[in-house]
């Protein structure tokens, strides 16, 4: 039966193949959209191994991590308080900056300032030299730049970037994480501050004395000062994944119309096609094909068709997610899972079977006699 | 020798009780036996094709009953109907109804693989019966690379795939000119010599006279047998 499924689908090659883009759009949308949308989960968790075990802490009404905490003010004094805080071990405070136009080097995400005392809190956290060294005391304008940022821009050790109209020496290039470091400049905080006129930090990182305790240590941090938010990894992450489920909603939601839609095209080309021929199938029915083989055979074309478009979409949408990692410069990542081929082709088969089924039941409740007489 | 065709009292109605009613079969009875070779003569309108179908299980008449080797068939389902169409009546059409985008092979081979043979019994099944119908040269030509004579030999083989009880031919004859008429109504005499039972719907008197048996049909009534 699939031979003949084959054979009578590419008799109108122009239509199936037409129908198959159909499907494969909508597919093909939904496993690159998917795929984006799980890339940019993997990568904001991998972003969080970062801070695994430490509390972040920023004021309360600027704009959190996303934008660089944008509005965020914590003094030196503030610093000492959560220093005497009885369960803290370490404060590590830190500036960061959103990249901006004027860098002029390409896209860089992320200006981030960083004590340099603190290099030891920051390389247990996974950020290892690719090249060079760390910024160590008594460096200024010296800078540590991410892995992307350095190969997208041909920059090795020695050379200088530019940020804000100041020149500074690239000493070390980190290696290679998957997340936001990569795309960063790392300057040692004091200069960072000077350059951009901050007088405070914009945010840091505790971390416990007890690892294990951090939770409880955050919760005690937040009932002792008002003014600053303290969020944990697990904060984090759950925050994260409300707007990656939200993302991905939209997006596989938005998709998902547009596959329909070519599910919907699927049941356009099989009423047509059923029509045409309507004389051969009231002959098959007349030596003996029974309404049920009838329905079969064009159940079973509608969902080759769409199977097709399915499977094209796949490997097409796949393809393309990966490749807006180049295109992007590495700012965004895809990642197709299984759960997206498999549900790509469960979608396909589905539309396939909708969508054929109301012409196979018209072609299987033809009538022989009526069928044969129809030129 | 028994019966293997038995119609009762068959009454065909198109849109019964309406201002159009058309009663196209009255209280028809019908025997074939095995082996026989009948024609089926009658004017056009006279209800001759409606009685074949009936016997064929392609159209349930309005009363009456139809025994196939003894089994009431309108009392099967349609799919069950199917079924007997497929293993026990060949069909023959004026239209010949070949398939178009089959060769003719193809054609032969498409009763056979729904009766649930493999890809290679059916087309081994299908080159004797081409053979048989002296096709065996044509065998991948498609429809439309095949003169009237050729197509209606086709269909014969076609007819003949599942070995069935019966093979019912209506006109078979209709679009073929007398000669290549002529050579189908040899070929059916011929095959009924080798044990094939047919029933033959003509309103031709010499195609008709080529049967053992000629069954005459007027205004859905048979005249006498």
């Amino acid at each position: 039966m699939i031979d003949l499924a084959l054979k009578n689908i590419f008799r109108q090659k122009t239509r199936t193949a037409l129908t198959i883009v159909g499907i494969l759009i909508g597919i093909g949308a939904v496993v690159a959209l998917g795929s984006i949308s799980e890339g940019i989960y993997t990568q904001i968790t991998e972003e969080m191994q970062f801070m695994a075990g430490t509390i972040m802490v920023y004021s309360k009404g600027s704009s959190g991590f996303m934008t660089g905490f944008e509005g965020s003010e914590i003094t030196e004094d503030d610093v000492e308080d959560f220093e005497d805080f009885s369960g803290v071990k370490e404060v590590v405070p830190f500036v960061m900056r959103m990249g901006e136009i004027e860098i002029g080097m390409g896209p860089a995400m992320l200006l981030i300032g960083v004590d340099p005392e603190d290099v030891e809190f920051f390389k247990s956290r996974g950020t290892d030299l690719e090249a060079g060294r760390e910024i160590v005391v008594g460096d200024t304008y010296q800078a540590l730049i991410g892995y992307t940022y350095a190969e997208m821009n041909g920059l090795e050790v020695g050379d200088p970037v530019e940020v804000k109209k100041n020149s500074f020496e690239i000493v070390g290039i980190i290696e290679s994480t998957d997340a936001d470091i990569d795309n960063s400049i790392i300057l040692p905080i004091d200069t960072m501050m000077d350059v951009y006129n901050m007088d405070n930090y914009r945010a840091l990182f505790i971390t416990p004395e007890d690892v294990s305790k951090v939770e409880i240590l955050s919760d005690d941090l937040k009932s002792s000062f008002d003014d600053f938010e303290f969020i944990t990894t697990s904060d984090l992450v759950k925050q994260m994944s409300q707007i990656v489920d939200m993302i991905r909603f939209f997006t596989i939601g938005i998709s998902s119309i547009a596959a329909v839609v070519g599910g919907l095209g699927v049941m356009n080309t099989m009423i047509m096609s059923v029509l045409e021929r309507r004389r051969e199938i009231g002959i098959m029915k007349a030596v003996g094909a029974t309404n049920r083989y009838v329905l079969t055979q064009i159940l079973i074309e509608s969902v080759l068709i769409s199977l097709i478009g399915g499977l094209v979409g796949i490997l097409i949408g796949g393809l393309g997610s990966y490749s807006l990692r180049f295109i992007s410069g590495g700012l965004a990542t895809a990642k197709v899972t299984v759960n997206l081929v498999a549900g790509g082709l469960l979608f396909a088969m589905f539309l396939g079977l909708v969508g054929g089924l109301y012409p196979a039941w018209k072609a299987a409740k033809l009538d022989p006699i009526e069928a044969i007489r129809y030129e | 020798m028994s019966n293997i065709i038995e119609v009762k009292d068959i009454k065909k109605v198109y849109n019964p009780g309406m201002h159009n009613e058309l009663i196209v079969l009255k209280d028809v009875d019908l025997k074939i036996k095995k082996g026989e070779m009948v024609a089926l003569l009658g004017p056009s309108g006279s209800g001759k094709s409606t009685l074949l179908h009936a016997i064929g299980c392609l159209d349930r008449p309005t009363s009456g009953k139809v025994f196939i080797e003894g089994e009431d068939v309108y009392k099967l389902s349609d799919d069950e109907l199917a079924l007997i169409r497929r293993r026990k009546v060949g069909f023959i059409f004026q239209q010949f109804n070949l398939i178009g985008v089959f060769t003719a092979l193809e054609n032969v081979e498409m009763p056979l693989r729904l009766a649930g043979f493999t890809k290679g019994e059916a087309e081994e099944r299908a080159k004797k019966l081409l053979n048989l119908v002296k096709l065996g040269e044509r065998l991948n030509h498609f429809p439309r690379q095949l003169s009237g004579g050729e197509l209606q030999r086709v269909a014969v083989a076609r007819a003949l795939a599942n070995e069935p009880l019966i093979v019912l031919a209506d006109e078979p004859t209709g679009n073929l000119d007398t000669q290549t008429g002529k050579e189908i109504i040899d070929l059916m005499v011929g095959l009924n010599k080798k044990g094939y039972t047919f029933l033959i719907v003509t309103h031709d008197t010499v195609i008709a006279k080529s049967a053992k048996r000629i069954i005459k049909i007027k205004d859905g009534k048979i005249l006498g047998g």
